[in-house]
């Protein structure tokens, strides 16, 4: 499930933030990242959507992060989402809203771990695992499983 | 698979689609040298290229398909009706082989034998064994042969089977030309020009409305040219897209010859208009319902030939297809002349199921009693013996159409059979759209399913009420239920929003045969829109339908209109309400009409027959322009006849032009106002010389009643003069 590029036994990974926390994708499935662009609000949408967008004449779906990988949706307070950053899933764009956007990290795949079990169930879903660097703790997100959320699934 | 393999597997395909109705047509006319040549050529081609790779099963049945088209073309045989089934026996065997090719990328093993057989068995020629020693051998030897040939693609087919077949050479290189003036693109190519070329539209938008807005003007004019060019650009890749019907038609004979085999009757399929393009999309859509309706008017509408004769009707059966253009739409008509529906059984299997109660059908007009072969699960069960048959699955069919933003109308005399009139939008790619408004947000809403607008609240004629808390309009002697966007999108307060606004717009809906009012803040535009479906975590979502992008660069939502019409639960009053609104057009249809009225000339009320008017709008003086002399407004992409009552084309500021829509032709008439719509118990002439069809009595009043259609047909030199 988890579709990480693995360059030798290492991967690239694009630090991302939502305040303070940090959280990972994979740069394979990026597309790219750019400032968040006008939103459409759409009705009745699951709460993690928070709209659309046009990206040079291609709708792209924009999904709260924040809101995506909190447990209870109603209490979610939105991350500013500034920044997107571009994925393509089955074909269709999506971008995932976040604060700000880091660095590319090399990371050794052996290093990642699976997510602690004792992590949100909300969270665990849309993590592919977790890497300890020097500093902090990075959650390693696993796009497609964020299009899921909202759902009774 | 490789890529002979591939080009194989195109070519078989096309050769097999044409191979079913050339057979059917052969079969009615034997002599037709052109047409056996085209067979042969497709079998031969078949033949060729499977030696060449290696598919022997496929070879054998074409080889010997093949030989006994030549007894017919040596005239040592005749075609029978067994020939042909034999034929299409050993076409049928190649699809399912083919298919399997195409899958698997080999033959699957497996004997042919039968098909063999009954191909010698009407050829009448001697035991498989013999022919077979010898065959393989100088089939090798041909294969090698046609394949190069077809290689070199400058072969002759028809000669390089039978050298002395002169005449058959010139049909043989008609069919070769076109092939070179033509590319084989795959339909991913086509469908990512139509996104990129949408885009470009798109953009090309946005640059117009700067451009309008900016004081220099340096740009104006290379981005006139741009938007030239943009234009002709979406045409053409519009055209692309586009198919005949016919394409979706070319199953049919042989399902209406399977029919008659069966059951042993005599049915003439007639088509017309198969050149008539439309989308592709929509073609895949429409093929299975059409089928669907053929099929049904040759098992269930057809009488068998004697109880043809009984009613005093031609033995053979005729079923008719027709399709054309009329104005951004496809119509097309499937027309039989059997038995049509039969009432009775209808209401009993109505009474039987409960559909209705007796005091209900007693108060059904005809036409509304034939309605219930659109509901669902109506006559499925003992179709062949009780009802007259038709209705299988037709809701089915209605809903399959409806899908697409079409529509399915049914007439039936019973005994002298019934015409179903499909129409459908030529595309689904660009449609026209209503952009609405509602606290602030817009969102689209398909034009199509638009009936009328009415503008409510304070100051205007008609407002909202309600009934036990539910919202109603009344409007012309009926309440139409009507559903509060923003609440049922929740993007506003109730309470707090309701009385905000002075007025507000009714969208007035028909959907699946419902009407229904949809309350909106603001009517905002029209504009084209290119759908693109929703992402999947929205199409939970069902409202929309999907998104667009619109000419200012935002994303908007569209409203899908039989999804609002379920969402709010209304189906259980379907078909009262349904019935409701049908009632007293179809009852009283010689009696009653529905009139526009406005003024115009003089000071008498004018009138015009308010199924003609297609749409209603403001004109500025400025908006007609003048080809040959005469007005012209453009019109949906077009250039369409503007008259002014009275003669006078040029237009005072602010006055309203009627479009009129006469089977597909619009023009427009220029008048002073429009006022209202107005019912009118009486009979009305269809048809006129004069420029009045008739003077009635209205509101106490004496009204003009214009026949529309003088104003294309009769009028002297009408508007240009003036």
């Amino acid at each position: 499930m988890a579709k990480v590029t693995t360059i030798g036994d290492t991967q690239q990974i694009l630090a991302v933030y939502l305040g303070t926390e940090m959280f990972g994708v994979p740069i394979s499935r990026v597309q790219g990242v750019l400032e968040t662009l006008p939103l459409t609000f759409v009705p009745l949408a699951p709460p993690a959507v928070r709209g659309v967008m046009n990206l040079r004449g291609r709708i792209v779906t924009a999904i709260d992060l924040r809101s995506a990988i909190t447990e209870s949706e109603r209490n979610a307070i939105p991350s500013r989402g500034d920044m997107s950053v571009v994925f393509e899933d089955q074909g269709e764009l999506f971008s995932l809203l976040v604060d700000t956007v880091g660095d590319v990290h090399t990371v050794p795949s052996a290093g990642i771990e699976p997510p602690p079990p004792t992590m949100a169930p909300a969270l665990q879903r849309v993590s592919a695992g977790v890497y300890a660097m020097k500093q902090k703790i990075m959650i390693i997100l696993k796009p497609s499983a964020l299009l899921h959320t909202g759902d009774a699934a | 698979m490789d890529d002979i393999t591939t080009e194989f597997l195109i070519e078989t395909k096309e050769g097999l689609a044409e191979l079913d109705n050339a057979l059917v047509l052969f079969e009615r006319s034997p002599e037709d040298q052109d047409l056996l040549a085209r067979i042969f050529r497709v079998f031969h081609t078949i033949k060729g290229s499977c030696g060449f790779i290696g598919m022997d099963r496929l070879g054998r049945i074409a080889h010997r398909a093949e030989d006994i088209l030549d007894l017919v073309r040596e005239r040592k045989l005749s075609v029978t009706p067994d020939f042909i089934t034999a034929l299409l026996g050993a076409v049928d065997r190649i699809k399912s082989i083919t298919a399997v090719v195409e899958e698997k990328g080999a033959e699957p093993p497996g004997s042919d034998e039968e098909i063999l057989e009954r191909m010698d068995a009407v050829a009448g020629v001697k035991p498989v064994g013999e022919d077979d020693s010898g065959d393989s051998e100088d089939f090798e030897e041909e294969a090698a042969e046609s394949g190069k040939q077809w290689s070199s693609a400058s072969g002759d087919f028809s000669s390089a089977a039978k050298p002395e077949g002169g005449p058959r050479e010139k049909p043989a290189d008609k069919g070769h030309d076109p092939s070179q003036q033509t590319l084989r693109v795959s339909v991913d190519l086509l469908e990512d020009m139509m996104t990129v070329v949408s885009e470009l539209v798109l953009t090309r938008n946005q640059l117009l409305q700067t451009n309008r807005t900016a004081k220099n003007n340096l740009f104006h004019m290379p981005l006139q040219r741009l938007n030239q060019v943009v234009t002709e650009l979406q045409e053409s890749v519009m055209k692309t897209r586009m198919q005949p019907i016919g394409n979706a038609w070319s199953s049919l004979p042989r399902i209406v010859r399977d029919v008659c085999a069966e059951l042993g009757k005599r049915i003439d399929l007639e088509m017309r208009g198969q050149e008539t393009e439309l989308d592709r999309q929509v073609l895949e859509m429409i093929k299975d319902p059409l089928m669907h309706m053929v099929r049904n008017a040759a098992d269930h509408g057809i009488e068998d030939p004697a109880d043809r004769i009984r009613a005093g009707k031609p033995e053979t059966g005729h079923i008719r297809l027709n399709a054309y253009h009329q104005g951004g739409h496809i119509i097309i008509e499937i027309t039989d002349d059997g038995r049509g529906l039969a009432l009775e059984k209808i209401v009993d299997r109505a009474l039987h199921t409960g559909l209705a109660t007796q005091e209900q059908i007693n108060n059904m007009s005809p036409q509304q009693i034939q309605q219930f072969i659109f509901r669902p699960g109506f006559s499925t069960a003992e179709r062949v013996t009780s009802v007259s048959g038709r209705g299988v699955g037709m809701d089915v069919v209605r809903a399959n159409i409806q899908k697409i933003g079409g529509s399915v109308h049914m007439t039936s005399s019973e005994g002298r059979g019934m015409t179903f009139t499909i129409n459908i939008p030529l595309t689904l790619a660009i449609v026209p759209a209503l952009i609405v408004e509602v606290a602030g947000a817009r969102f689209a809403f398909p034009q199509l399913a638009v009936g009328e607008l009415v503008m409510v609240g304070k100051n205007c004629e008609t407002e909202i009420e309600t009934v036990n808390g539910t919202p109603v309009l009344r409007l012309r002697g009926h309440l139409l239920p009507l559903i509060y966007l923003g609440d049922y999108l929740k993007v506003w307060d109730k309470h707090k929003e309701h009385a905000q606004l002075d007025t507000r717009y009714v969208v007035v809906t028909q959907s699946a045969g419902v009407q229904f009012g949809l309350v909106v803040d603001h009517v905002l535009d029209m504009e084209e829109i290119v759908v693109k479906p929703a992402a999947r975590n929205l199409r939970d979502v069902h409202i929309f339908s999907g998104n667009t992008i619109l000419g200012d660069g935002t994303v908007i939502m569209i409203l899908d209109p039989s999804e609002l019409m379920q969402a709010v639960n209304m189906r259980a009053e379907k078909s009262d309400s349904e019935d409701n609104t049908d009632k007293p057009l179809l009852e009283g249809a010689a009696q009653e009409n529905l009139l526009l009225l406005f003024k115009a000339g003089d000071r008498t009320p004018k009138a015009a027959p308010l199924k003609m008017v297609s749409r209603l709008r403001e004109i500025s003086k400025n908006e007609i322009e003048l080809s040959n002399g005469r007005p012209v407004l453009q019109h949906l992409g077009r250039l369409m006849p503007v008259f002014s009552y009275g003669g006078n084309a040029l237009a005072p500021d602010n006055a309203f032009l009627i479009i009129f829509d006469d089977q597909g032709s619009h023009f427009g008439l220029i008048v002073d106002q429009v006022l209202d719509i107005a019912r009118y118990t009486g009979a009305l002439p269809d048809r006129s010389e004069e420029m009045l069809l008739d003077t009635i009595i209205l509101n106490q009043q004496s009204t003009d009643v214009v026949n529309p259609r003088w104003y294309i047909e009769d009028a002297p030199g009408m508007g240009g003069e003036a």
